[in-house]
């Protein structure tokens, strides 16, 4: 990081990082029904890296850039004293029912699909002696739904509109540390803030009589947790990890507003709601394996317990109902490192896939993901990049959804 | 090094969320010395009055409140930015996505709470579940209210339809008004102990909970049709003269008055018809919005009904008393040819099946542009209150009615009685 082309390499991928819109993927599945519900999987965070996402989205035992951070903090360190690392994706995922569509008031022929782009992930560790510490934000829950407008006419003439919308989503900021604390054991833990936003709008309109219904709603959410875990070298070429992340409530202040205007009528009545809601987030724990039976091959599979049947939501001032129940995610990938010359340079070049089983929470429909994924990666010197993808279907719902992912980390070592 | 660092901190500075926004934190709930004239006058500053405490009264003030509570000279004290738990009830009425109406949780609290606070007078049955496995209460009033006397009957029914919500609201405070005026008002003592009044709110919660949550204007039950459509409505699905026309109701799944694939296919019919078949109902009314008519049967056919001359006239007489109360008109006439063809439709049905007076009220506003089903929070009690009333009139009509049919039964056996002791002297 001395010369003055890597400082401009690393201005560029900020600059990149904050022009980049803040994105989601709108997935809903199972659950989809309930606004709450994060775009593709209930099951976050999400895996942030490229690496992470095409090995099964495995990330509890092994990791080369600081997005583990986020998922299992001892892993920091083992990575070199300084590293950086960015994370683009584009995700696509199709919805059925959401809101007010196809849940009576808005038909649609088929799923509705939606896509997003996303800066999200971006972090950095730093080892001072014998610690490792990290910094990094993510992007870790969007609730984005495709957007839909209806305009009915008669003999011609529009006569009434129906516009619906809703976004949002949950920013993180961890800070993590992780100490070796026996020769082969290492501890990490990491304290989490997230903030974030959701807005859903849908206004109607009778034309003719001017007559504009509207219903809103927004959350301005906050929330902190812990999470963690322990890494144990059982020996040169296995390694085992447990994780955990402490059930925590996303609060949020929220605003509501329902309002019929009928200027002709002179009629302009309205209900507006303030409150704090609550959203609690369940325990999750899990375990990992790493292991390298060769110079060549890299194995590393993940199973993470979600406490979804501890799952509530206070809205204002209602509990309301989430019949979940807990679920078991697991992963496994596959990594084949090769040595490739270019221009007259070694180049590391691994290539990867792997399955994951997500299920959701959700009692009825029990629902499923199914996903393949893989990747590639080229590592020279102090940079790697990795691209990742992930496909897969869902299957319990009746609605056959899919979920893409495409991902792209960048990272740096110093 | 040090360049990558400050860079990073500007980076994460950047992204970090900037949202202050605090509801809380502009608002302040400050009390003022309760004297003569003063809760009139703070109303007319536009203050946003909490409740009365130990001669105090409270105010959820922002800075601007505040403003004009000094210009007034009006002293007052900071309570703090929340309510203390003396009144959560009504902080939470403040923060309600519904407002001042009526959620299926919030009347599940308050019919529970009336039947603690008048064990005596109120009684809260589960008489069934909807679609969604939700229960639907019925209220029932009356002194000794623990036993099924032998009194007159009489029910009440709200929100058949989800998005009327003012049709919750009535039946309900119709019962609260029952049991807090019991020992006060002699009127309405004489009715309470001579009757038993079943109030149930909430016939469709599955639909007003949908309403509130996700579409203010959704009007059916939660029914997932097999076509991948929602919903049945319920006041098409009762069985007398179900389906008879395409008019009076709808086969088309998709349609607002879809009467479902069989008359009392809905668990929300269903338990109506349940309860109907265990007492002896004298009369009925089904609360609806909007338009201001009281109607009667027959709602199938524009024809008169037997007991026209008895309908239109107990019709008018309700009409009569609301309009006694502040001058509200209400139309009134037979269904079917006063505002349009219904066919299983829950007035028909009673009426069909069990003779008994039977009507559909539907209340304010008179159309669209005053709110159509929507009705503004400080509309509720005025038109509970002129509804009051009338429905008074309806419980005393079935008192009456069951002692005019008691004295027959009475006579019917009277006489044979009577020829038996002839035949034996």
């Amino acid at each position: 990081m001395k010369s003055p082309e890597s400082y401009s390499t690393f201005v560029l991928l900020l600059c990149l990082i904050i022009l980049s819109p803040a994105a989601a993927w709108p997935q809903l599945t199972l659950g989809q029904y309930e606004d709450e519900a994060p775009v593709r999987t209930w099951n976050l965070p999400l895996v942030t890296s490229a690496q992470s996402l095409s090995m099964g989205g495995t990330q509890f035992a092994f990791t080369q850039d600081c997005s583990c951070a986020l998922t299992n903090p001892a892993l920091l360190d083992r990575l070199p004293r300084i590293s950086f690392a960015l994370s683009l994706s584009t995700t696509r995922a199709s919805l059925s029912k959401y809101s007010i569509i196809n849940t009576g008031v808005i038909p649609t022929e088929g799923n509705s699909t939606l896509g997003l782009y996303a800066a999200d992930f971006a972090g950095v560790s730093l080892r001072l002696k014998g610690w490792t510490f990290a910094l990094s934000t993510a992007l870790i829950e969007n609730y984005d739904r495709p957007h839909v407008k209806l305009e009915y006419t008669y003999l011609g003439s529009p006569y009434e509109s129906l516009d619906f919308n809703q976004g949002g989503e949950l920013k993180n900021i961890n800070i993590s540390a992780s100490h070796k604390i026996f020769r082969k054991v290492s501890l990490g833990i990491g304290v989490n803030f997230v903030s974030g936003f959701f807005e859903k709008n849908i206004e109607e309109k009778w034309t003719q009589s001017n007559i504009t219904i509207t219903n809103s709603m927004s959350h301005d959410f906050s929330g902190f947790y812990f999470n963690g875990g322990l890494l144990l070298d059982v020996s040169d070429s296995f390694t085992a990890a447990a994780v955990f992340r402490t059930p925590y409530s996303k609060k949020a202040d929220s605003q509501s507003l329902i309002e019929y205007n009928a200027p002709q009528g002179d009629t302009d009545i309205k209900i507006e709601a303030s409150s704090k809601c609550s959203f609690r987030q369940p325990l999750m724990i899990g375990v990992g394996i790493n292991y390298k039976p060769s110079e060549n091959v890299r194995i590393a599979s993940d199973c993470a317990f979600f406490n979804w049947s501890e799952y509530k939501v206070n809205y204002f001032e209602e509990d309301l109902k989430r019949d979940f129940k807990n679920i078991l995610k697991i992963g496994a990938g596959i990594e084949y490192i090769t040595y490739q010359r270019y221009f007259n340079r070694n180049i590391e070049v691994p290539f990867r896939i792997g399955a994951v089983y997500d299920p959701q929470p959700m009692k009825n429909p029990n629902s499923q993901y199914f996903y393949f994924t893989f990747g590639i990666g080229a590592k020279y010197g102090k940079f790697f990049l990795d691209a990742a993808g992930m496909v897969g279907k869902e299957k319990g719902s009746g609605d056959n959804l899919i979920g893409q992912k495409f991902s792209i980390t960048l990272g740096l070592y110093l | 090094m040090k360049k990558a660092l400050i860079l990073l901190a500007v980076f994460f500075f950047l992204l970090a969320p900037l949202r202050s926004e605090d509801y809380y934190n502009t608002a302040e709930i400050v009390s003022i010395e309760k004297t003569p004239g003063i809760i009139a006058k703070i109303r007319n500053m536009g203050l946003d009055l909490l409740m009365e405490w130990e001669g105090r009264i409270y105010i959820l003030a922002g800075f601007e409140d505040i403003v004009k509570l000094q210009i007034e000279n009006i002293p007052y004290k900071l309570e703090g930015s929340d309510l203390s738990s003396s009144n959560t009830q009504d902080a939470a009425a403040q923060s309600s996505i519904n407002g001042e109406y009526h959620s299926y949780y919030e009347i599940e609290q308050e019919l529970t709470a009336m039947e603690l606070s008048y064990p005596y007078l109120a009684k809260v049955f589960d008489i069934g579940d909807s679609l969604e496995n939700r229960n639907i209460y019925a209220l029932k009033i009356s002194d000794n209210v623990q036993i099924d006397e032998d009194e007159a009957e009489v029910i009440f029914l709200g929100c058949h339809h989800a998005r009327e919500w003012i049709s919750v609201e009535v039946p309900f405070l119709l019962g609260k008004y029952l049991v807090e005026n019991y020992e006060t008002s002699a009127e309405v003592k004489n009715l309470v102990d001579r009757s038993e009044i079943w109030i149930i709110p909430l016939v469709n919660p599955d639909g007003l909970e949908y309403s509130i949550h996700f579409y203010r204007y959704w009007r059916k039950n939660r029914r997932l049709n097999e076509d991948g459509t929602y919903g049945v409505d319920p006041n098409r699905n009762y069985g007398y003269k179900w389906g008879l026309d395409n008019n009076g109701s709808s086969p088309d799944t998709s349609s607002e008055v879809y009467r479902g694939p069989a008359p009392f296919s809905e668990p929300e019919t269903q338990v109506i018809r349940n309860l109907f078949a265990q007492k002896e109902f004298k009369a009925l009314i089904s609360y609806h919005s909007f338009s201001k008519v009281i109607m009667y049967p027959w709602g199938y056919t524009n024809q008169p009904s037997e007991k026209e001359a008895l309908l239109n006239t107990m019709a008018g007489e309700m009409a009569s008393l609301i309009q006694s109360v502040n001058g509200s008109i209400y139309e009134y006439g037979p269904a079917g040819s006063s505002l349009y063809l219904t066919n299983g439709d829950t007035t028909d049905w009673a009426f069909g099946v069990y003779g008994i007076p039977s009507f559909t009220i539907e209340l304010p506003p008179v159309d669209h542009m005053q709110g159509g089903f929507f009705n503004a929070e400080n509309d509720i009690y005025p038109i509970f209150s002129e509804n009051l009333p009338a429905m008074l009139y309806l419980i005393g009509w079935s008192i009456k009615q069951k002692n005019q049919d008691d004295t027959k039964l009475n006579k019917k056996y009277e006489r044979p009685e009577s020829k038996k002791l002839n035949v034996k002297y």
